[in-house]
């Protein structure tokens, strides 16, 4: 049980897949304007994120590994991301029609996410077992999740600031983003030998 | 819930266009996002297809005394914040919470064992987000806040705001209308 909370922690702050691996900034910017869209945005790419993890692990194991095609590797997995895309649209169309027309427009963003494919490429890369693979998942989308609530509530501080012409709207996001950066290198380390 | 007196601060406002009129009734739809409006695979796209499927019927007339809603007009629309937020964690959390647990229990077993454990947490997390998110189903129904408002009438309603602070938007919410029904055109 401690193995799966230091794998949680270190794929969730430690090695967070934003501030520490600079994947998915497109999104981490494009939705972090109010926090109601980035809570959405952040759930629906941890479910993404932890699905496909799973079953990019199951292509490699199953298919691309035993029949010496890892050079298809890339192009596999990012169809098995569209695909578990698709799936959770439909999941969620079926679990409740108004949430769906409420967040669904966000969903086929998260194909194009490099983040996700990021995560998988390199869990798989790292050669755990299924649920070690599906954890790391799960940690990377919960940390994206996190970080992108965390920056949603200080844009929605800094809208109210009185910012210098030049820095106003991207740049002093990225600003921020950057030290929010390096908050979270304090986290390095942590829980490792 | 779709209720008639709806706090500011708890609604998620958004924009419907009124595609279809009839009688004492008006179909509203929700109005597409910029980047949908052009792309050019929004024919096929299952955002898009949603759109043109699903229609909300409201009473033509917003309030006593105002012209009824003409078709193609646009109106602001409301959801329950609270009650998203949570159909949302429940939707994505609760399969992902039940989708580990089972990972997590059949993990001695093997690689084999722990998928099969992941797909039959992932669909009974599924079967009970859907059952939890159903019970909801009527605070996720929008309402209707009120007319939109254009660029140009915003900036000369702005100089009435600043003498009758928040007038317009208190009674656009007051006057919440709720949905009468849905149905698919």
């Amino acid at each position: 049980m401690q193995d799966f909370l230091l794998v949680l922690l270190s794929t969730a702050i430690v090695n967070n897949v934003v501030l520490a691996k600079f994947l998915g900034l497109c999104p981490f910017m494009g939705t972090s304007s109010r926090i109601d869209t980035a809570m959405g945005m952040g759930l629906a790419t941890t479910f993404v994120l932890t699905l496909s993890t799973g079953f990019v692990w199951m292509a490699e194991a199953l298919v691309l590994a035993p029949l010496d095609l890892s050079f298809l590797r890339t192009m596999t997995f990012i169809l098995v991301i569209a695909a578990v895309v698709q799936f959770t649209e439909m999941i969620i169309r079926r679990i409740s029609p108004p949430l769906y027309e409420a967040l669904g427009v966000y969903l086929p963003l998260i194909t194009t996410n490099c983040a996700v494919l990021g995560v998988a490429l390199l869990t798989v890369q790292a050669g755990h077992g299924f649920g070690t693979s599906l954890l790391r998942g799960f940690g990377a989308g919960s940390g994206f999740a996190l970080v992108l609530v965390i920056f949603a509530g200080l844009r929605e501080r800094l809208a109210l600031a009185d910012v210098p012409k030049a820095f106003e709207g991207a740049p002093i996001g990225f600003i921020t983003a950057g030290i929010l950066s390096l908050a979270f290198l304090g986290f390095a380390g942590l829980g490792g030998h | 819930m779709n209720t008639l007196q709806v706090p500011q601060d708890d609604v998620i406002e958004g924009l419907a266009r009124v595609v279809a009129v009839d009688g004492t009734l008006a179909w509203l739809a929700a109005e597409q996002p910029s980047a949908c409006g052009s792309c050019a695979t929004g024919s096929t796209c299952s955002k898009g297809k949603a759109e043109s499927a699903t229609r909300w019927c409201v009473p033509r007339t917003l309030a006593p005394g105002q012209a009824p809603l003409a078709l193609g007009e646009q109106v602001r629309v409301g959801v329950d914040r609270s009650a998203l937020n949570r159909a949302t964690l429940t939707a994505y959390a609760l399969p992902l919470v039940t989708m580990l647990a089972g990972v997590i229990a059949l993990q001695d077993g093997g690689d084999i064992w722990a998928i099969m454990g992941a797909l039959g947490g992932l669909l009974a997390g599924i079967a009970g987000a859907r059952t939890l998110v159903r019970r909801w189903h009527q605070a996720l129904v929008p309402v209707v806040l009120g007319r939109a408002i254009s660029t140009d009438s915003l900036a000369c309603s702005t100089a009435a705001t600043n003498r009758q602070p928040g007038t317009p938007h208190s009674i656009a919410m007051k006057g919440a209308i709720a949905v009468v029904h849905k149905r698919s055109l």
